[in-house]
């Protein structure tokens, strides 16, 4: 499409304005506010539609400021000089096109057929360049720059651009190099984890053999245990039986000690001993009995005959004191012990009689009466004297106290009884103690006196009356005194003859000495001096039998003797014993041989022990050997069941086979999700490469013709451009490389340009569109400018461009009659 | 003279494909294996064979899963029982390792070493058999082993040769290579192969014989499996297939074309998938395209499939593990020359721009694998397009 000339009816500042352009390229040159921008606009805007008032949209709507009118018309030709005109307005809200070819109607939807495959995006992103668009350079990919060839490549390509999103979209989702959370990633993770533990499950197989070759191990090892047990076992019981057997050991090792210190004697012997013995026994009672006929005094006898031989006048002189005595005894009792009785009861019958006499009391004689006579006249008449004046004396008293009376009491009764008993008093008195009263001052040679004679008690008259009474008592006295002397003599007489007893019988204190003791040992001493005459008489008799005997005895002793001396035996006791031991030797032999028989088959072995203690401890130790070699075996039995159990479990563990059924579930999985994913991809690129394959491999071209341009535009200091993955780069004639965004602003531009431009050149076969460019060039440099211009003019062989500027210098880079200068 | 000619039991391989399995089937499918197994055994004991042959590939690694090991020694011991012998090769699985984490097998097994090796023994009535056969010591034999059997022994009545490889070129395949003419020159009057999954009788006179393996653990090891009961009457061999896996791998198609409703899909996918066995099935659904959108959606969003397996039950079960929608993906070039389509995947779909897009997801094993699969590029397309009209569809 090539346009002629617009007819604008109303568009912004334009109103009712005739335009004619140049077919292949038209400068339009203008100030600021004349209306150049909106003129791009307005063609824009005829050819596919007016912006709505939406968004960015709506500052390109231009509605008309004073026209009525919104719109216009196109004036074109085609690639076969047909020519069209579109006529497009707007009132109110209904938007109207027409479109007439060769002044022929013709429908809206030729008119989409000519454009395509060009679109109104498409134009506004690759025809209309302004400065605004320049700086899209900087997003610009590859893949963009490809989807918008693509775009326009191939028919109907858009709907598989879709299509081509969704799948990439969908493989995306399910796989992404560096993804965690896609479905293959997460199979691929787990597939890991499982290899992992198969290779640790894997193990099995050898854990087994190796389970079976320990319980091979822990066999062999029982088997030796209990080899080892057994003999151990033995040896407990070979201890244990030893213990047994060991009492019975000492009591034989005991009975053969005692045996070997022991003697044994012969049973002739013993029999010999027991007839000795007899026989001697025999002798001594035979002996014993002609002894007792022949029987002589003891020693004792003879000691005491001897004695008595040798004292017999003292016996004999003591024989006969004893006689005497026995008659004065005899005498004493029968006599004189009866005249004392009386004698005594005569003297208690006076006494009685005078009481007042004491049996001290001496006969007076007749001087001694004589003068106590004469003492108790003296002292009479001193008493009498006395007496008179105490009776004087008591009358003035009495007169006094009854006078004294009267005064006090004034009254004559009470006085007077006083008085009267006063006297009454002192009579009685003189009367009644006349002589007692006197006796201290006067009768003292009387009492003396009477002291003497023994008369204390006495009076005086008594002293004198009881005189015959008094001889009498003396009297008996004396009697009783002589009797007294005759005892006393018998007394004397028979303790000194009981001492001489005592003396000759060598009497012992609690032996009482009478005179039946004396006469019994007496007769016993005659006894014996019979019986020594009598014996005397037969000792000639029995001594020669006895004899006899004796010898016999002496000779069994002998030989008692010798049997004694055989064995070393002091006394007969001990061969006695000896002998009487030999029975129970006897039996500890036989018991000695039983023992030997029960011990017959240890008895070396017990030989070898010391004692019971260590025999113990032998068995002890052996017990201990035998609990170790039992729990060496308990712990190997327990070890082969648990490894029984293991093998058990590792043999029943399906573990492995879960695992590989687990992994082959995965790899299933995997595969499933890889495959849609390697689909999804590979129809991703199936469609690109189809399209691009469709689109005559555009891509390639452009950049190269884009390569061509901008080298242009940079007066040749860039001289190639590379997409990669993430970034455009730029590569000097001095092969230094830029990214884009090192390069500065007005590169950029025209890195843009040259691409835009390329793109626009290379789908030029499929649609030609007119370039519209917006004052962009306007920093360009004097030789960039004219480098532009050759652009231009370039591509305006195949395409028609229109460009708007607002410096003269550019225009004059053009020939006159191709730029149109705006007057505002 | 009967005995039982299995291989490839892979004891301890996983079942493959699956992403899932609901609690009801998980046991049993995870189990189907070991059971299969079982009944081989049992089947063994109630024909009281003479002997089995496994050729090959017992074990799905050479590590030799530990439960896996166990098990076949009790069943090993319960064969001991009844004194039927058990010869064994390993294959390119679990080729033989000087490993001392190999359980021992009872008696009645014999395992054959590295080296080719015949055994011979007596059978009563007279008969002499001789078994000739090696195990794998690496998991690639480039040589033609079958050339180095030693030839049919003359002092015998039955000679058989066991051999885990596949028909191919000596140093070009790593397979024990074979040819047929290899294993007939011998003599042999029955040839027990193993290592290829797909039971087939690749000879009969003599039988040389692939009983394929006996539980089928993915979708390429579809349909019926089991062992060959063999079975020489002193002059000829019968042969024949008993099918006895536990589980079928099953592909369906449905053509959906003239489905209408929710209904008639339910219905008509019901049919199409009832098997009286216990199945494991992947259903593709043909001209998808043509059905109802509202349907697509069921299907892709995946609520159709979940439904269907929510109704599985453990006693008997037909499970789909995968609906896979079948789109004509011709619709796909309407608006554009399909040749620029045929240009632009001749630049993309090749292993170079592949590696590019994958960077370091081609060091994960399965999709290493899944880079080296044969056709890949082709079926990458294919998957490329059908997702492309998928996504168009929904627009």
């Amino acid at each position: 499409m090539r346009i002629t000339g617009v007819n604008i009816y109303g568009f912004g500042c334009w109103v009712d304005t005739q335009l004619n352009f140049q077919s292949d390229y038209q400068i339009i040159c203008g100030n600021n506010e004349t209306g150049k921008t909106t003129l791009l606009y307005f063609i824009r805007s005829i050819l596919f539609g007016f912006a709505s008032a939406r968004g960015q949209e709506k500052y390109w709507r231009y509605l008309p400021h004073i026209s009525n009118q919104y719109g216009g018309e196109i004036y074109a030709l085609d690639a076969t000089q047909n020519q069209w005109v579109i006529q497009r307005v707007k009132n109110k809200k209904t938007e109207k096109l027409q479109v007439f070819k060769n002044n022929q109607a013709v429908s809206a939807e030729l008119y989409q057929k000519w454009l395509q495959p060009m679109t109104a995006d498409l134009f506004a992103q690759t025809n209309f360049i302004n400065r605004e668009s320049l700086e899209q350079v900087y997003k610009l990919s590859a893949d963009e720059l490809l989807e918008r060839i693509l775009a326009l490549g191939v028919i109907g390509s858009n709907e598989w651009l879709q299509l081509r999103q969704k799948m990439q979209k969908e493989a995306n989702s399910l796989y992404r190099p560096r993804g965690r959370k896609q479905p293959l990633n997460l199979l691929l993770k787990k597939r890991e984890e499982l290899n992992d533990n198969l290779k640790q499950v894997a193990e099995e197989n050898q854990h087994y053999q190796q389970l079976l070759r320990q319980k091979e191990q822990l066999k062999n090892q029982q088997v030796q245990l209990r080899a080892q047990q057994q003999s151990a076992q033995q040896a407990v019981d070979y201890w244990l039986t030893l213990q047994q057997q060991w009492e019975q050991y000492a009591e034989w090792q005991q009975l053969k000690q005692q045996l070997q210190s022991s003697l044994a004697i012969s049973h002739e012997e013993e029999r010999d001993f027991y007839k000795y013995k007899q026989q001697i026994q025999t002798d001594q009672q035979i002996i014993d009995s002609l002894q007792q006929q022949n029987r002589q005094l003891t020693l004792q006898q003879a000691q005491q005959l001897e004695y008595f031989t040798a004292h017999q006048t003292d016996f004999d002189n003591l024989q006969r004191q004893c006689g005497q005595l026995q008659t004065q005894a005899q005498n004493l009792k029968t006599t004189l012990q009866p005249q004392q009785q009386q004698l005594q009861q005569q003297q208690q019958e006076l006494l009685q009689q005078n009481p007042h006499l004491a049996t001290t009391a001496q006969p007076l004689t007749t001087k001694q009466l004589q003068n106590f006579q004469q003492l108790l006249k003296k002292n009479h008449s001193r008493m009498r004297k006395k007496s008179l004046v105490v009776v004087l004396v008591s009358v003035i008293v009495a007169s006094f106290l009854m006078i004294a009376g009267l005064v006090i009491t004034h009254h004559w009764i009470l006085p007077a009884i006083v008085g009267c008993l006063f006297l009454l008093g002192n009579v009685w008195f003189l009367t009644k103690k006349p002589f007692h009263w006197a006796t201290t001052k006067f009768t003292k040679p009387i009492i003396n006196f009477k002291h003497e004679a023994g008369v204390d008690e006495l009076t005086n008259q008594e002293v004198i009356s009881l005189q015959g009474t008094i001889t009498q008592l003396a009297h008996l006295r004396r009697q009783q005194q002589a009797n007294q002397k005759q005892i006393a003599q018998y007394d004397c007489s028979y303790q000194k003859w009981q001492q001489q007893v005592k003396q000759l019988l060598s009497v012992k204190a609690p032996q009482i000495i009478d005179f039946a003791f004396f006469t019994t040992s007496y007769q016993k001493y005659q006894h014996l001096v019979e019986l020594k005459k009598l014996q005397t008489a037969n000792l000639q008799e029995v001594a020669p039998k006895i004899n006899e005997f004796k010898q016999d005895l002496h000779k069994q002793q002998q030989q008692l003797q010798n049997l004694r001396h055989k064995y070393h035996l002091l006394t007969d006791q001990e061969l006695d014993l000896l002998i009487q031991h030999q029975k129970k030797r006897q039996q500890q032999v036989q018991r000695l041989a039983v023992l030997e028989e029960n011990l017959k088959l240890v008895l070396a072995d017990l030989q070898k022990i010391n004692s019971a203690q260590q025999l113990t401890q032998k068995q002890h130790q052996a017990q201990q050997d035998l609990k170790k070699v039992q729990q060496e075996l308990n712990q190997n039995t327990q070890q082969q069941a648990q490894l029984q159990a293991q093998a058990q479990q590792l043999a029943h563990d399906n573990t492995y086979q879960q695992l590989v059924q687990a992994i082959e579930f995965n790899n299933t999985d995997l595969l499933d999700t890889f495959k849609q994913w390697l689909s999804n991809t590979m129809a991703v690129d199936w469609i690109n490469t189809t399209l691009n394959v469709a689109s005559a491999n555009r891509f390639p071209r452009l950049i190269k013709q884009a390569e061509e341009f901008f080298k242009l535009l940079t007066d040749g200091h860039y001289i190639q451009i590379k997409f990669t993955p993430n970034q455009l780069v730029l590569l000097t004639a001095d092969h230094d490389s830029f990214d884009v965004h090192e390069l500065s602003q007005g590169t950029a531009a025209q890195l843009y340009l040259a691409l835009d431009l390329a793109f626009i050149a290379e789908i030029a076969d499929l649609t030609v569109m007119p370039i519209l460019i917006d004052d962009a060039l306007v920093d360009f440099d004097q030789s960039r400018q004219n480098n532009i211009s050759k652009i231009i003019k370039h591509l305006a062989k195949t395409t028609q461009v229109i460009y708007v500027c607002t410096a003269d210098k550019t225009a004059a880079l053009f020939p006159m009659d191709h730029v149109l200068k705006l007057k505002g | 003279m009967k005995f039982i000619h299995t291989a490839d039991l892979h004891l301890g391989s996983p079942f493959k494909g699956l992403t899932y399995l609901p609690a009801a089937i998980k046991e049993s499918v995870v189990n189907s294996i070991y059971q299969t197994f079982d009944q081989l055994v049992a089947d063994a004991i109630n024909f009281a064979v003479d002997f089995i042959i496994i050729a090959g590939d017992l074990f799905d690694n050479v590590q030799r899963n530990l439960q896996a090991q166990l098990y076949l020694q009790a069943k090993f011991q319960q064969l001991a029982q009844k004194n039927i012998r058990v010869l064994i090769i390993f294959g390119n699985h679990d080729y033989w390792t000087p490993s001392k984490a190999i359980i021992t097998y009872p008696n009645n097994v014999f395992v054959f070493g590295p080296k080719i090796t015949t055994i011979t023994w007596d059978l009563g009535l007279n008969q002499r058999i001789a078994i000739s056969g090696f195990s794998y010591d690496k998991n690639h034999i480039y040589q033609d082993m079958a050339q180095n059997f030693p030839r049919r022994l003359s002092n015998v009545d039955y000679q058989i040769g066991i051999l885990h490889g596949q028909l191919g070129v000596a140093q070009q395949n790593p397979y024990a290579p074979f040819t047929l003419q290899d294993l007939q020159n011998k003599g042999y009057d029955y040839w027990a192969l193993g290592h290829i999954h797909q039971q087939q009788i690749l000879c009969k006179n003599p039988y040389i014989i692939y009983p394929g393996n006996l539980q089928g653990r993915q979708q390429q090891e579809s349909g019926a499996k089991g062992y060959y009961l063999v079975e020489w009457d002193g002059q000829t061999t019968t042969v024949e297939f008993r099918p006895i896996a536990r589980i079928i791998w099953h592909n369906c198609r449905l053509d959906v074309q003239n489905v209408t409703n929710l209904d008639e899909l339910l219905t008509q996918i019901k049919q199409k998938i009832a098997n009286k066995n216990n199945s494991l099935l992947t259903l593709t659904l043909e001209n998808f395209e043509c059905l109802d959108p509202d349907l697509q959606k069921l299907v892709n969003s995946g609520e159709l499939l979940a439904s269907l397996q929510q109704q599985i039950t453990s006693d008997h079960f037909n499970y789909i593990y995968s609906l896979v929608p079948q789109i004509n993906s011709r619709t796909i070039y309407q608006s554009l020359d399909e040749t620029f389509w045929q240009q632009a995947a001749q630049e993309i779909f090749t292993p170079d721009n592949i590696a590019d897009k994958l960077g370091k997801l081609q060091q994960v094993t399965p999709i290493k694998d899944l880079l080296q699969e044969e056709d890949f590029l082709n079926k990458l397309k294919q998957d490329v397009l059908k997702t492309m009209s998928q996504n168009k569809m929904e627009d």
